[in-house]
């Protein structure tokens, strides 16, 4: 059965930016100053919508938007002590037209106390999905000034990474996604070395240890083809690629042991597949790769938040219709 | 400018006066704008007596215009009294370094009404997707151009967003559709379709631009390209020599 799920931040809603945006400039909307309670309020509606959404499209694990964000690196730290989040420092989010504001490392990393909003575990109930830096990416996009060695970092960032996941798996987490943008994107850089590899692949061996829940290990804005064999070996049950940069060609040598989350929507275009084209993808696909459906997972390559709502919900009407299509058929 | 062995210019938009901000989203100026206006005219000793006149008389349909083109005024008169040898308008006239030349070309239309791309924070950009092949339109700035002339004797600079950072900022709906036809692997359809868009964009409004501009009597032109630091390396040497682009990048 080909399963579908979204990949990680959604866009805010027409209303939740004006109110947003009033609340933080001390603006009125229809003749009133929003209050921060009114920004929360306004917050939950749209993440219980999208939700909403996602179930009736029957998207397997239901993610809330991450709308409260700007990437999901800050996300992270805010579940962190030994890191602070200033208000400035602004660094681009890889090649996008859009940024983070880059986290602090001052003292040791330690996953705090479960501190509210990250994700919206009482509107998604149970069987949801979580998305969160891997280690490797995590240590490369903040800036290190207390261990001053990335490597050590990361390793920190793991511990604290195994609580967290074992806080949302007692939250009714089923689906972790750790994003490792960092491993394939690297422009202007060589590619990892084994040994390198190896020292990411430990610390993801100390965050994934001890869980119960499903980790998929993401990756996108690159092709992933270069280090699928070594990707294939990280204790992740699943692998996340981004087919709109990853060409099956080199893939195909492969043969898969383990799901694959397919990004077949394109995040970052405007173009709604139609569920046909979604359909003949999935199908060239596993063709391609010689994979069943049940190693099939469907997704956006990345983060829908590169779209305005209208078109990001449309994509994941379209997603779900697709999947559901390709259910049927299977039956 | 071409015989000193450091010109000097600034590169990026300077920050809008408030009392300009004032008038361009349709408020009085407040006592603090004009507190503000007398502090600058006096720092760069500049007569503004007309332009609080302007700004404390009665509202014109003229007045957007005149503010915006004392606030240029202002502009050119702190990098002149700063000392650099190339000066320019500060992108006064302009709402944001991508929107504005989007919103020009023919080709390009705006996805939603509203900007509902998070930027960071509560800012948001507004993408355009890209349906048909751009064409010329009028070329943009002219006027800016001829404007901040008219106001300065120094070398007026006036900066561009390059094609490449249009095309990856866009959505690129038409060349990828007309690709499709061909069922090019996604990979593969998406690099040739950003490059044939790139390449019309350089070839038809962009290169248009700076043919007028030219004529118009520019000495110097800035090509501002954010997007160059992570994506242009996807390009191959051919596309990049068609573009300009004719340094190793790496």
């Amino acid at each position: 059965m080909v399963e579908a799920s979204l990949t990680g931040m959604h866009p805010r809603s027409e209303k939740l930016i004006k109110l947003r945006s009033a609340y933080r400039w001390g603006k009125a909307v229809e003749g009133k100053i929003p209050s921060q309670a009114d920004v929360e309020e306004a917050h939950n509606r749209d993440a219980a919508e999208l939700i909403t959404r996602q179930r009736n499209m029957g998207l397997q694990y239901p993610i809330d938007g991450l709308l409260r964000w700007n990437s999901i690196i800050e996300l992270a730290a805010h579940n962190l002590s030994g890191v602070e989040i200033p208000p400035t420092n602004l660094r681009r989010w890889f090649n996008t037209n859009t940024f983070y504001h880059k986290p602090i490392v001052k003292s040791e990393l330690r996953f705090t106390e479960k501190r509210p909003h990250v994700f919206h575990a009482d509107l998604l109930g149970k069987e949801w999905k979580a998305v969160l830096p891997g280690p490797y990416t995590f240590s490369r996009l903040v800036e290190d000034a207390h261990y001053c060695n990335p490597d050590a970092l990361m390793a920190a960032y793991a511990e604290a990474l195994k609580l967290l996941i074992q806080e949302l798996e007692q939250q009714g987490c089923s689906y972790v996604q750790l994003d490792e943008p960092s491993l394939v994107f690297r422009p202007m850089m060589k590619p990892l070395s084994s040994d390198e590899l190896s020292t990411v692949r430990e610390s993801w061996r100390t965050a994934a240890s001890g869980r119960a829940v499903h980790v998929n290990l993401h990756t996108y804005f690159e092709d992933a083809s270069p280090l699928l064999l070594q990707l294939l070996d990280f204790p992740a049950d699943s692998l996340g690629i981004d087919f709109q940069e990853t060409g099956t060609a080199a893939l195909k040598e492969y043969s898969f042991t383990k799901p694959l989350a397919c990004g077949i929507v394109d995040a970052r275009n405007s173009l709604v597949e139609t569920v046909r084209d979604l359909r003949r993808r999935v199908e060239w696909l596993m063709d391609e790769l010689n994979v069943s459906s049940s190693m099939v997972r469907i997704c956006p390559n990345t983060g829908l938040r590169y779209l305005p709502r209208r078109i990001a919900d449309r994509k994941l009407e379209n997603l779900g219709k697709a999947c559901r299509e390709l259910e049927a058929e299977e039956r | 400018m071409k015989n000193k062995l450091f010109p000097t210019h600034e590169i990026g938009s300077l920050k809008k006066p408030s009392w300009y901000n004032a008038v361009r989203k349709g408020r009085p100026p407040s006592e603090a704008d004009l507190a503000e206006l007398q502090r600058w005219s006096r720092l760069l000793n500049l007569d503004s007596t007309p332009l609080r006149k302007l700004l404390t008389g009665r509202s014109t349909s003229a007045l957007k215009r005149e503010t915006l083109q004392w606030a240029v005024r202002f502009a050119l008169k702190l990098q002149e009294k700063a000392g650099l040898d190339a000066v320019w308008d500060g992108e006064f006239w302009r709402s944001e370094m991508y929107e504005d030349p989007v919103s020009r070309i023919p080709g390009l239309r705006f996805t939603a009404s509203y900007r509902g791309v998070l930027a960071f924070d509560d800012n948001y950009y507004r993408p355009a997707e890209c349906i048909t092949r751009p064409k010329k339109g009028p070329a943009l700035y002219v006027d800016e151009l001829k404007f901040a002339k008219s106001q300065t004797k120094r070398i007026v600079k006036v900066p561009l967003t390059d094609p490449h950072t249009l095309a990856t900022w866009s959505y690129n709906i038409y060349y990828l559709r007309k690709l499709d036809k061909k069922r090019l692997d996604p990979k593969q359809a998406r690099y040739e379709a950003k490059r044939d868009f790139t390449l019309d964009l350089a070839k038809g409004p962009l290169r248009h631009t700076l043919r007028e501009l030219i004529r118009a009597g520019a000495e110097a032109i800035q090509l501002d390209a954010p997007a160059a630091i992570t994506d242009l390396r996807e390009f191959d040497e051919a596309t990049l020599k068609q573009l300009g682009y004719e340094l190793p990048l790496y």
